[in-house]
């Protein structure tokens, strides 16, 4: 009996470490039909503050996606309200997926938006951030119809960016670590875009990707294109699947990027950082091959893997161009410097920022292609002139 | 008043007065007196009129034609009764093999005579001397050695243990053939008398749980051992803690497979369970199929129980604190469903879980308690009232019946019963501290859950052996079925001999 109250005892006093401490123990208790799930939050730039507009998703019943708007001093101020909403129903921010900021607070600032998501118990730093060309708001409300919503539609370009070299789901986590540790990051950018409806519950917009959003300084600053962004991608290793369409020896054939490998190799020169070599080796399978291709020579192969090179040699170096002509270093090289030679990088750590923009930096791109698909080798062997094993097969069955 | 009633009602027993007191005929008449199954003959011994008995048995527990033709013939026609000098040369000649019955003895007390009627022996009593003779004449009208009834056996061996003790230990004799088997026998039950026998392999066995084992055993106090209660509530460390701390089992196989392990086995006349001590957490998620499995099988279902356990002891706990507290922790998808679900249910998530396992448990109970057909025609008519009508009526949500029934479901792969009850009432405490502090009451309850089996024993052995005490590397044969080219027979957690 001692020592059950002893243990009583100690767990009582584990109360008082749980931080519920005085009457907010049961402050969280909500029944789970009381709640509405909150998946996507736009913030707009209003003169007295935000518009923040806050977006269900589609359940998979009759019912459609809700959309609520608050305009307030501060996103706190807002997200708060937004815990009466009509019918009895609090707002429950765990499950936010999406935080789209619109362009014009963009330029404002974004941090304190990161910083409060980090700090509010609810929400959580895996939430994807999207820059939207616009208005946020303009673009929920514009593609959320009955059957449609602005979060589902999100989540399609969150989970395809990457394998249609259109952009990277950077989460406010890594966001608000490459502001802390290089003082820029990068966000995908999204725009609505006006569409005819299929049908009647349909939203009358549809939101596609924009390239990356340059955020420096915790403010927008610019946008990449698609050929920078396409090199981002495939310096940072985040490139999942593209096509690529290529011509060789007059043969139009279209590449199915697979993925791209980067290797860094930075050049000291007396303990100075004289020149960052890039390596970058993006590999591919054949998915379509117009007539007269011999995709089994080798020679046609090496030469549809020098096609391959040559065109992505184009937005890799229009990234690291554009990243060093901002000063910017948003595809973290100095990590992957410092990662090779941590000692020498110590030394130029504080004035990486100054030595980046005049870095020289030599890009090389190396194709290659995995599988050609080609029913006499569809897996890249020995290729060449001499027959292949049905040949032989065949041959050796007829005697010829 | 009311407190004196039942002082005033107690009336001594002056039969029992004189048990100690030396044999006498009218001493055995005295004490079964108004006993109408008793039955008294007076006999000529050797058809001699000056050699004369009176014989005594309780009707119903001996065979009556054994009583004629291997007590009675014998001792009316052989003429050499007839020559004794006299009762006391005829008593000897009785006990030396005159009289066919097998088992005879010499009791000088009252009260041994009777405790030996009572177990189905047959007293002659002769004239003039202060001794009777029994001889064994038992009733076989026991039940016969068939199926175990509540244990599934799957492969193995089908024989079970039945209410008549010698039965029983002849049955793990057959087993185990090696002199080195004991049997020691102890009477308990002050009004029952009935036998317990300890059993266990001397030199193998662990002397000290042996002795203390016979100790418990020999030092129960109750009125009668008819049920199991008397014998585990009598025995075991921890008497008030629901979990069980003996092994029982029905089957004989399993039974010999953990005297083997070193284990002291119980068994007791007119239960048809066999005990096994000392009994810890692991052992009751263990069957004896898993010995007949290959090892990788039979360790696979071994862990599919101990996920089980999880299931059912923590799953509505478990979804009573996400649902009221922490919906953070679902997947989107899950939670909208949980919520459309939910939209029309009257009650708040607490009732409702309580509700459903309550009527689970009422269920359960009668299905239970029922003959079989009517309790399959209850569980059909309450798995379509409570499952499907109460779903339809809005009354509960589809997703509270999938995780209450899932629970009571992996409840039921539990080997043990006993294990499996324990389990249930701490389902409902786990549940009932989720409903009041969500994930952090939750947590307190499986501190505490921990901490109550972690401090209990049993025969000196921690009860959550190989996981707490000093065990812990043993931890892997409590999880996976070792494969018997490796393993040892003993139980290594035991301290049993070489």
């Amino acid at each position: 009996m001692r020592k059950f109250t002893s243990l009583a005892l100690a767990v009582s006093m584990c109360l008082g470490l749980s931080g519920c401490s005085g009457a907010s123990i049961f402050s969280n208790y909500r029944e789970i039909e009381d709640l509405e799930i909150i998946r996507t939050v736009g913030i707009d730039y209003e003169a007295e503050g935000i518009c923040v507009t806050a977006c269900t998703g589609l359940t998979g019943t009759d019912t459609a996606p809700r959309i609520y708007e608050k305009n307030a001093s501060s996103l706190a101020i807002a997200l708060n309200e937004l815990q009466r909403l009509p019918l009895g129903k609090s707002a429950l921010l765990s499950h936010v997926e999406n935080l789209l900021i619109g362009e014009e607070q963009a330029r404002k600032g974004i941090t304190m938006f990161l910083d409060y998501l980090e700090r509010y118990s609810e929400t959580r730093l895996g939430i994807t951030p999207f820059i939207v060309r616009g208005e946020s708001q303009e673009v929920i409300v514009g593609a959320t119809g009955e059957a449609t919503s602005c979060t589902d539609i999100l989540g399609t370009i969150r989970e395809n960016a990457a394998y249609v070299g259109a952009g990277c789901p950077y989460s406010c986590l890594d966001v608000a670590t490459s502001l802390a540790r290089r003082g820029c990051a990068l966000i995908m950018a999204v725009e609505g875009v006006q569409r005819e409806k299929l049908f009647d519950e349909q939203g009358d917009m549809d939101i596609q990707t924009a390239g990356f959003a340059i955020i420096e300084e915790g403010r927008l600053s610019g946008y990449l294109d698609e050929d920078e962004t396409m090199g981002v991608l495939m310096v940072t290793e985040n490139l999942r699947a593209a096509e690529l369409d290529l011509e060789s020896r007059g043969v139009k054939l279209t590449v199915m990027l697979t993925g791209c490998k980067a290797g860094f190799t930075p050049v000291f020169d007396g303990g100075e950082l004289e020149r960052l070599d890039v390596e970058l080796t993006v590999s591919g399978n054949v998915v379509n091959l117009s007539e007269g291709g011999r995709l089994w020579e080798d020679s046609f192969i090496d030469d549809v893997e020098d096609a391959m090179a040559e065109k992505l040699l184009i937005p890799a170096a229009a990234a690291l161009e554009r990243s060093q002509s901002l000063g910017l270093d948003f595809m973290a090289l100095g990590d992957a410097v410092e990662m090779r030679s941590p000692i020498d990088f110590s030394q130029m750590e504080k004035s990486w920022e100054e030595i980046f923009p005049g870095l020289e930096i030599e890009v090389q791109v190396n194709g290659e292609l995995k599988r050609t698909y080609d029913i006499n080798d569809p897996v890249r062997t020995d290729g060449g002139e001499e027959d292949s094993f049905w040949d032989r097969a065949i041959g050796s069955l007829t005697g010829s | 008043m009311v407190k004196h009633r039942f002082s005033e009602k107690y009336r001594p027993n002056k039969e029992t007065d004189n048990l100690k007191e030396p044999v006498s005929a009218d001493g055995i008449a005295q004490i079964f007196s108004q006993c109408g199954d008793l039955e008294r003959r007076r006999i000529r011994l050797g058809g001699d009129s000056a050699h004369m008995a009176e014989l005594f048995f309780i009707d119903g527990l001996v065979t009556a034609a054994d009583v004629g033709e291997l007590v009675v013939r014998p001792l009316t026609s052989s003429e050499r009764l007839g020559t004794a000098a006299d009762n006391a040369q005829a008593a000897e000649m009785m006990l030396q093999g005159l009289v066919y019955a097998c088992t005879a003895r010499r009791r000088e007390t009252i009260s041994d005579t009777v405790q030996d009627m009572l177990r189905g022996f047959c007293a002659v009593v002769p004239d003039g001397c202060q001794i009777a003779v029994t001889f064994e004449v038992k009733s076989k009208d026991n039940r016969s050695v068939g199926q175990p009834n509540e244990e599934k056996v799957i492969k193995g061996s089908k024989d079970a243990f039945v209410e008549t003790m010698r039965t029983n230990t002849g049955l793990a004799r057959r087993k185990i053939r090696d002199p080195h088997l004991k049997v020691k026998q102890f009477t308990i039950g002050e009004k029952t008398g009935s036998t317990a026998a300890v059993i266990y392999i001397e030199g193998f066995t662990n002397t000290g749980l042996v002795d203390e084992v016979c100790r418990r055993v020999s030092s129960i106090k109750a009125q009668g051992a008819l049920t199991s209660s008397v014998i585990e509530e009598n025995i075991v460390d921890n008497p008030r803690t629901p979990f069980p701390q003996l092994i029982n089992t029905e089957r004989v196989d399993k039974f010999c497979m953990n005297i083997l392990e070193g284990r002291v086995g119980i068994i007791v006349d007119g239960i048809p369970l066999g005990y096994l001590a000392p009994g810890t957490f692991t052992q009751f998620l263990k069957v004896p199929e898993d010995h007949s499995e290959h090892f990788l099988i039979a360790s696979a279902l071994t862990l599919l129980r101990y996920f089980s356990l999880t299931l059912t002891l923590l799953l509505p706990a478990f979804y009573v604190a996400i649902a009221m507290y922490h919906q953070e922790m679902l997947p989107t998808r899950l939670m909208q469903s949980m919520i459309e679900a939910k939209q029309a249910v009257p009650f708040p998530t607490a009732v409702e879980v309580v509700m459903m396992l309550v009527a689970f448990e009422l269920l359960q109970e009668a299905g239970l308690r029922l003959p079989n057909p009517v309790g399959q025609t209850v569980s059909i008519i309450g798995a379509l009232i409570v499952g499907q009508s109460a779903v339809e009526a809005r009354v509960v949500s589809p997703v509270v019946v999938v995780v209450i029934a899932l629970a009571g479901i992996s409840g039921y792969t539990m080997p043990s019963q006993d294990m499996g009850s324990a389990l249930r009432i701490c389902r409902f405490l786990l549940v009932l501290s989720a409903i009041a502090l969500g994930m952090f009451g939750l947590a307190i309850g499986c501190t505490l859950l921990i901490y109550h089996l972690a401090s209990l024993n049993s025969f000196g052995v921690p009860y959550m052996t190989p996981f707490a005490g000093a065990q812990g590397r043993f931890f892997a044969r409590a999880l996976f079925r070792i494969s018997m080219r490796k393993k040892e027979a003993r139980d290594p957690t035991l301290g049993t001999g070489k």
